[in-house]
Order: structure tokens, then sequence, then C-alpha cells
């Protein structure tokens, strides 16, 4: 589905609702939409979270949680941390792990970079969207 | 198809065992620890009884010859894809030409001995007497009824299946059900037929023991080692009868064996104990030099224990399938 066809069709089920503010992440594209009293509007990205490859990076990158669930700093087979502050990490390594029932979900790089800050607690309950790693 | 990097001595491809052979004398083979094959095939979303490779030596390594998505569970082993490591217990999608490495077990929090390499749809050997498991003494079922060896070529039965997220893992379930005795490492035990015919102090001894798991171990059977010697109170001399894996018999030196999942279908032995079917995983994991316990249950037990066992797949399948829907919604 092409950007604006989407656009088309998620402004429609957004109408529908009372969801003020809906953020659609895909490879290579970001989408977001703010329903106000005017109807639905798209929002341009903002700088902070939009990777720019080889781009002189000030703002730092906010990896967000991509699940509800509990957060981890380290394999529980494992006694070191995935990462730590001040660690080069390449894109895709996995950060931090979210752990939901018996299952452990990553939260990886989305870019090469350093762990500015590690933001959540290990073993605090997370939300959707919460951050949970500032990346330089 | 994936290749075999190292001369993997006793590499397997075992699925979940050749049951119902008993009766004609054709033993179970399958995996030692039967939990991380099922986890590893659920991570891939794999029928949970596909066959995979069972690795009991490290180093091991093979490359994928085709892109595939694999998981690897059981025993930590520092588990590397080229260069990249790999978290224990996950999966992940390999590259045509990309090498994935076990290095030796990690004495983490938990400790194990066997590493199994699960590949989308399953290693595809053909099945014989109704399952893919090599049976090393009949040299049939695997890849030609033998350990795997340098060179050896193995299908995927799936490859380009879309699988889960790469990546997402389980935490193990040594983990999660764990089970101890005085701070050692135990399975539960049903008293066997010949249990009554050891003296007081033996029977005493059994239970209290830690028991050692001596380098004469492994996938036919456990030789352990422990004091004192398990002694009946009269001389037993016994015809050969039926044998399941678990069985522990007692030989007259006194010091047990636990039937593995190799073991012959028949034997003399007096038997003294069955490790339940339940906590076969826990042991099919315990390391040489390693030590464990028997603690003593009851019928009832055993079956609640498999219970807890399919309760714990059926929460890790369902909460992997909630990942694998909301990514297809993406």
């Amino acid at each position: 589905m092409d950007m604006p066809e989407r656009f088309r069709e998620l402004s429609s089920w957004l109408a529908a609702t009372d969801i003020a503010w809906l953020e659609l992440k895909g490879p290579g594209t970001l989408l977001r939409l703010r329903r106000g009293a005017k109807g639905v509007e798209r929002v341009a990205p903002a700088a902070d979270t939009v990777v720019a490859p080889g781009a002189g990076v000030a703002e730092p990158t906010v990896v967000r949680s991509p699940r509800v669930g509990v957060l981890r700093h380290r394999h529980p087979l494992q006694e070191a941390p995935l990462a730590a502050e001040g660690q080069s990490v390449v894109a895709g390594q996995a950060l931090v792990l979210l752990q939901i029932g018996p299952t452990l979900v990553p939260a990886a790089a989305p870019r090469d970079g350093v762990v500015a800050r590690i933001v959540v607690h290990d073993g605090e309950a997370v939300g959707y969207g919460h951050p949970l790693v500032e990346l330089l | 198809m994936i290749e075999i990097l190292s001369n993997a001595a006793l590499a397997t491809v075992q699925d979940r065992g050749r049951e119902g052979g008993l009766r004609w004398g054709v033993g179970n083979s399958g995996a030692m620890d039967p939990l991380a094959l099922a986890t590893g095939n659920l991570l891939l979303g794999n029928d949970e009884s596909a066959a995979a490779i069972e690795v009991p030596v490290f180093p091991f390594r093979v490359r994928f010859t085709v892109d595939c998505a694999f998981a690897v569970t059981g025993a930590d082993c520092g588990a590397t894809l080229d260069e990249r490591p790999l978290m224990p217990w996950a999966c992940y999608e390999a590259r045509a030409g990309q090498v994935l490495s076990l290095g030796l077990p990690r004495a983490g929090a938990w400790r194990a001995a066997r590493a199994y390499v699960c590949l989308a749809g399953g290693v595809d050997v053909p099945a014989v007497l109704g399952s893919r498991s090599t049976q090393l003494r009949g040299a049939f079922g695997g890849l030609e009824g033998r350990a795997l060896r340098k060179g050896d070529v193995l299908r995927a039965a799936a490859p380009g299946r879309a699988m889960r997220r790469s990546g997402v893992g389980v935490v193990p379930p040594g983990l999660q059900m764990p089970l101890e005795a005085g701070g050692c490492a135990a399975v539960r035990v049903l008293p066997a037929a010949e249990y009554e015919c050891y003296t007081a102090a033996s029977r005493t001894a059994f239970w209290r023991t830690e028991w050692k798991v001596t380098p004469q171990s492994d996938r036919y059977g456990y030789r352990l080692s422990g004091e004192p010697a398990l002694q009946s109170t009269a001389a037993l001399e016994m015809r050969s009868h039926g044998i399941v894996p678990g069985v522990i018999q007692v030989p007259p030196s006194g010091q047990p064996i636990v039937q593995m999942r190799d073991a012959q279908p028949s034997g003399g032995y007096p038997k003294i104990g069955t490790v339940i079917e339940a906590d076969l995983w826990r042991l099919g994991q315990a390391p040489i030099g390693s030590r464990v316990r028997f603690i003593e249950a009851t019928w009832d037990e055993a079956v609640s224990a498999l219970d807890e066992l399919r309760a714990w797949l059926d929460e890790t399948r369902s909460v992997l399938d909630l990942c694998h829907d909301i990514r297809h919604a993406a």
C-alpha cells in the first residue's frame, strides 16, 4: 500500500475513534497523524526520531519499547548486561530485552552508535512506545 | 541447507523420539532434552517435535548455504553468527554463507550439556519407523543412521518460511522451573519394582546422596557414583525384562545406572527407581561431573509434572504466536 492511500485509510479509521495521535513506523517510512477539531492531519516527523545515517547527529536517537513488558538489561542466563552506557553498538544489536510471560523480545539499535543512557531500570514494567535507551 | 564444518563428535539428528517401538525391541532415541527441542521449534513456528541437531561436544560449526531461520536452545554456548554474538534460546535469520559457531557451554545461571540447533521447518531427513531420530545402535534414522561429520549437508524442510521476529527468545525452562534438593540439582523418581529389596540404609542413602554423573555417561545411560553403594537384602537374580528411559538400575557394584534415550529396550539388573518422564530433560542436560539428587515422587505427582510442562509449552506457544501476529499485522 502506498503512503497516500495508507494515509487516507488510517485517517478514516482514526476519525472514528477517540485516539488523538497515531504514529506508524516501517522500513523507510514514518507516518504521524493527529486527530484534532478540524479532523485528522498529517504531522511532519520530528528531528529526534528520524534516523539520518551518516549525518552528524547531535540529538540522541530514542529507542522505544516495541511491546508491553518487563525490561531486562541482561539475558537471564548471563551476568553481563546486553549494553552498557558508553558502549559502542551496531545497527540491529539488541540493547535491552522485554520479557512478556516466558518470552524475551529484544529492543535493537536502529543504527550504529554509542549508548548514551539506559532510561529504564532492570525489572521495570514498560508500555508500548516507552523510551528505553538513548543512542548517540 | 547447512554444511557441518566441525568434526562433530556425536552430534546427531534427533526429534521427540521413536515411540511405540519398544515392543519390537526398537529403542526410543530422541532428544536428551525434549523441552529444549520443543522450545526451539516453537521459536521457529515449527511442529514441536520437528527434528533438530543435538550437539553434545563443542566447539561446533555449521555454514548456511541458503538463507534460513534457525534457533539455538539448550546449553548457552556463546553462539555467534559470523562475528555477531547471539542470545541463547532465541531465533535468528542466517544469510547464505554465514557460519554459526557454538563454543563451550557456559557455567551461568543454568548449567547444561547439550545444545540444539533447530532449523525452519525442521531438519529434513527421512522418517524411519515414524521418527527422524538417529538410532545409533541400529544404525538407522537421522542422517544415514550415524552421528554427523565434517562435510555432511542437511536440508531444512522450510528454509524460506516467514519466521518470527529475529532475536525473539524464551526464558530457559531450567530457570522458570528449577528443581533442587538441598542446593543440588534434582529429578523426581518413582520407586520401582525392586525398591523394597534394598536395605533400609540403602533406600535412605538413595534419596540423600548427591550422585555424581561419571564420564561413563552418554545417550545410552548415565553411570552415577556415590557413597554408600546400594545393597539389596538378598542377592537379586532376574531375567531380562522390558525397561524404558528413566529406569534406574543397580548393577552388583551398587552404583546406579540411569537409562537414557538410546537405552536398550530390555535389561536384567534390578530397578530401584524410575526418573519421571517430565524430568528426563533435566537429567539429559546434567553435565559430566555434576551432581544430582533424587526426590521421591508419586504417580500423581509424575502425571501433574507432565501437565506442568505441557502448560508451559502451551503458554510459550501462545505468547510467541501473539508476537507473530503483531508482526504480520504491522
